[in-house]
């Protein structure tokens, strides 16, 4: 049974929507600069960040302004709207969403957190409805009408990822014929001083896979895609944008935060993916690469492409520059570009790289460069080790 | 798609660890939690530096794991490390100047227990964890019989949530008519084997619906698993609210699960947990065939059905 992709959708830094992510990716333009707007923000931080109000998201979605609504749902409304666009409801489509978030609505349970312990007062109390990650996931199905099989992962940076995976299994299992799948996250001060207090967090642009890099830049946005089989596309009559082939998840069990230096995890769940692709190393004409611009990340992901690919190391980039990384949302948002990748027949830009990391010596696709792809792999690695491939074939 | 229970280890307001549930139930509305000793699970030098929710999860699920081989470990959690989250929010708004420490935004991230149980028993497999509020159990549930199907092989599966003392703060001082909020760790050793299980799952769904729909939904879900009526329901409200037990039209015996473990997003586990020493002993329930009722807030309804193997 095959699993296709019928629909994408994204926002990030690199664009609201499919369209101008492209045109960013294709122009090399990234608009990863100084975080704004954000209340109590400790220093300043560097990073991706979608330039709209939530009050401009609630009118673009029709959603009374007076709604408690985290940010990281609001982007997850947006891309998913973007990539569900004119799905038909049908009963005899066994039909489920599963979202990903890894901060849900932490900037408003922040704002409450603020107000109580510097005042003690109770006044956004009412934040806290929608602190849990599941409370997103609510406000999408709703607004989906999607009754069932309603799912939230949250395994830190894999987490949309994981959504993917397990879509594609849900289907392949014959559970389900058609799903929604994807992640958001918004910019929040945890996760800002989380990442600085950890001394990864980038004061200058993230530089991935280069020998000088320092760390990450945070990112906010969402990626969404859906998933059908063919008795789902028998009503839909979706067109096909690409078709899930492989997908794995695997983990480090090395360190709660850090990644093997032998890239154990990526490496496993690269080789399940191809091995669950039925198809060959070399057949892989481009890696989306998890490439944080961390120093443990892009070693550790390099490793594991030596230990997949030996030599002959595919061309192979990380867009975290046109992003941040955008934590849970990145395995969506990558799974977008991975498809658009393949539609365009191009390879994306790595941004900001001079140098190759002494260890490896690897050299990221630099410039845009068009190439006639037939498999794209996109990875996405998290703390608590863990690591998921997924292969996308036109 | 179904799986087959062999082991089981709950953490609860009863002494429920060694001796399972039903011998030690009581009703109770006090929430403190009986630990086992962790020190004779976990290396004494992890347990320093874990929160609560870690050692509730990974003392549950080394002791369920034993020397079985398993193909991966999947966790539901509505709340996650919110202790964790609850110290380091106050880390960064309480210290305004200098450096933070991290230690408690490491531990704050949901996948923390499954990547701590992932990282004690040195497993590489397959690893995910679920956060779907009151579904959050029902959600790895099928994670992990899917997992145990795809490999025809043993999944280590289990929900768990922990209190902090903020929750009665907040619930006081806004006059919030919560009650009976627990907590709680249950793990489960799932696979594709008959012999010796204690109970067969013969399905697991979750429903977004209103409460006097959940009848409709009932029958429609056992009539696409092709099951019968269950003679014994395990109801439970997963939010400490006054969500009401659903009407199903059969009469059919019903026990509130969460009388004995308190409300809680992933009290279902115990409820399955319930349901399997129930299928598989001596007592004085008489059932063979069980549905775990969870219901959400009144809005989000999960079903378990359990039968004998």
């Amino acid at each position: 049974m095959k699993v296709v992709v019928t629909g994408i959708g994204t926002i990030s830094a690199a664009g609201n929507n499919v369209a101008e992510s492209l045109l960013s990716l294709k122009t090399s333009q990234s608009t990863i600069g100084l975080i704004e707007n954000i209340k109590h923000i400790r220093k300043p931080f560097l990073g991706g960040q979608v330039k709209k109000s939530n009050q401009q998201f609630k009118a673009e979605l029709g959603i009374n302004d007076n709604e408690i609504i985290p940010r990281s749902t609001l982007l997850s409304l947006t891309a998913a709207k973007e990539a569900w666009a004119d799905q038909p409801l049908n009963t005899e489509i066994r039909t489920g969403i599963i979202s990903a978030t890894s901060i849900g609505g932490m900037e408003l349970s922040e704002q409450f957190y603020f107000n109580y312990l510097q005042t003690g007062s109770m006044q956004s109390i009412q934040n806290l409805a929608v602190h849990d990650n599941g409370a997103g996931t609510d406000i999408l199905a709703r607004y989906f009408n999607i009754d069932s099989f309603k799912f939230t992962i949250s395994t830190a940076c894999s987490s949309a990822a994981n959504a993917i995976l397990l879509g594609a299994r849900l289907i392949k299992g014959n559970v389900l014929d058609r799903v929604l799948v994807g992640g958001g996250d918004a910019i929040s001060n945890f996760t800002l001083n989380g990442f600085d207090s950890l001394m990864i967090y980038d004061g200058e642009f993230c530089k991935p896979f280069d020998d000088e890099r320092k760390g990450l830049n945070l990112g906010e946005g969402a990626g969404f895609l859906v998933l059908e089989n063919e008795h789902s596309l028998s009503f839909t009559k979706k067109n096909i944008l690409a078709e899930i082939k492989g997908w794995a998840n695997a983990n480090d069990s090395f360190h709660q935060t850090a990644s093997s230096p032998d890239g154990k995890g990526a490496t496993l769940a690269i080789k399940k993916a191809l091995q669950q692709a039925q198809i060959s190393a070399q057949l892989i004409d481009y890696v989306n690469a998890h490439g944080t611009a961390t120093p443990n990340n892009d070693l550790s992901e390099s490793v594991a492409l030596k230990n997949v690919f030996g030599e002959t190391i595919p061309p192979f980039s990380s867009t975290k520059a046109f992003t941040g990384h955008t934590l849970a949302a990145a395995g969506g948002i990558e799974a977008v570009f991975s498809v658009l990748a393949l539609r365009e027949n191009i390879l994306l830009p790595n941004l900001n790289f001079k140098t190759p990391m002494k260890e490896t010596g690897l050299i990221p696709i630099t410039k845009p460069e068009t190439k006639k792809l037939n498999y794209v792999l996109s990875n996405s690695f998290g703390f608590g080790g863990n690591s998921t491939s997924l292969i996308f074939a036109s | 798609m179904i799986a087959y229970i062999h082991s089981y280890r709950t953490i609860s307001r009863l002494d429920s660890f060694e001796s399972g549930i039903i011998s030690n139930l009581k009703k109770s509305e006090n929430g403190t939690l009986i630990h086992p000793d962790y020190k004779a699970i976990i290396p004494p030098a992890l347990i320093r530096r874990m929160g609560n929710l870690i050692k509730m999860g990974v003392g549950a699920a080394l002791c369920v794991k034993g020397e079985e081989k398993i193909e991966g470990i999947i966790v539901g959690t509505g709340l996650g490390c919110i202790e964790n989250t609850d110290i380091f929010l106050r880390e960064f708004i309480e210290r305004t100047t200098g450096t933070l420490s991290p230690t408690a935004f490491i531990q704050s991230t949901h996948n923390t227990v499954a990547g701590q149980i992932a990282l004690i028993l040195k497993e590489h497999g397959y690893n995910s964890t679920y956060t779907q509020r009151g579904l959050s159990f029902e959600n790895a549930l099928i994670d992990a019989m899917l997992l145990s199907t795809e490999t025809n092989g043993a999944v280590l599966v289990g929900g768990l949530d922990e209190h902090i003392s903020l929750f009665e703060e907040l619930t006081k001082k806004a006059n919030l008519n919560l009650k009976n909020i627990g907590a709680g760790s249950s793990f489960f050793l799932i696979n594709q084997e008959q012999k010796n299980a204690k109970a067969i799952i013969s399905a697991v769904a979750n429903f977004s619906c209103n409460t006097a729909s959940v009848d409709g939904y009932l029958n429609q879900f056992l009539n696409r698993e092709k099951l019968e009526m269950p003679d014994l329901i395990l109801y439970g409200n997963s939010f400490p609210d006054n969500a009401q037990i659903p009407t199903i039209d059969s009469v059919i015996n019903i026990e509130n699960y969460a009388a004995f473990c308190g409300s809680y997003m992933t009290n279902s586990a115990f409820g399955m947990q319930f349901a399997a020493e129930i299928l598989s002993g001596d007592s004085s329930y008489d059932a063979k065939k069980i549905l775990v009722l969870n219901n959400f807030q009144n809005k989000d309804f999960g079903f378990i059905y359990l039968e004998k193997p």
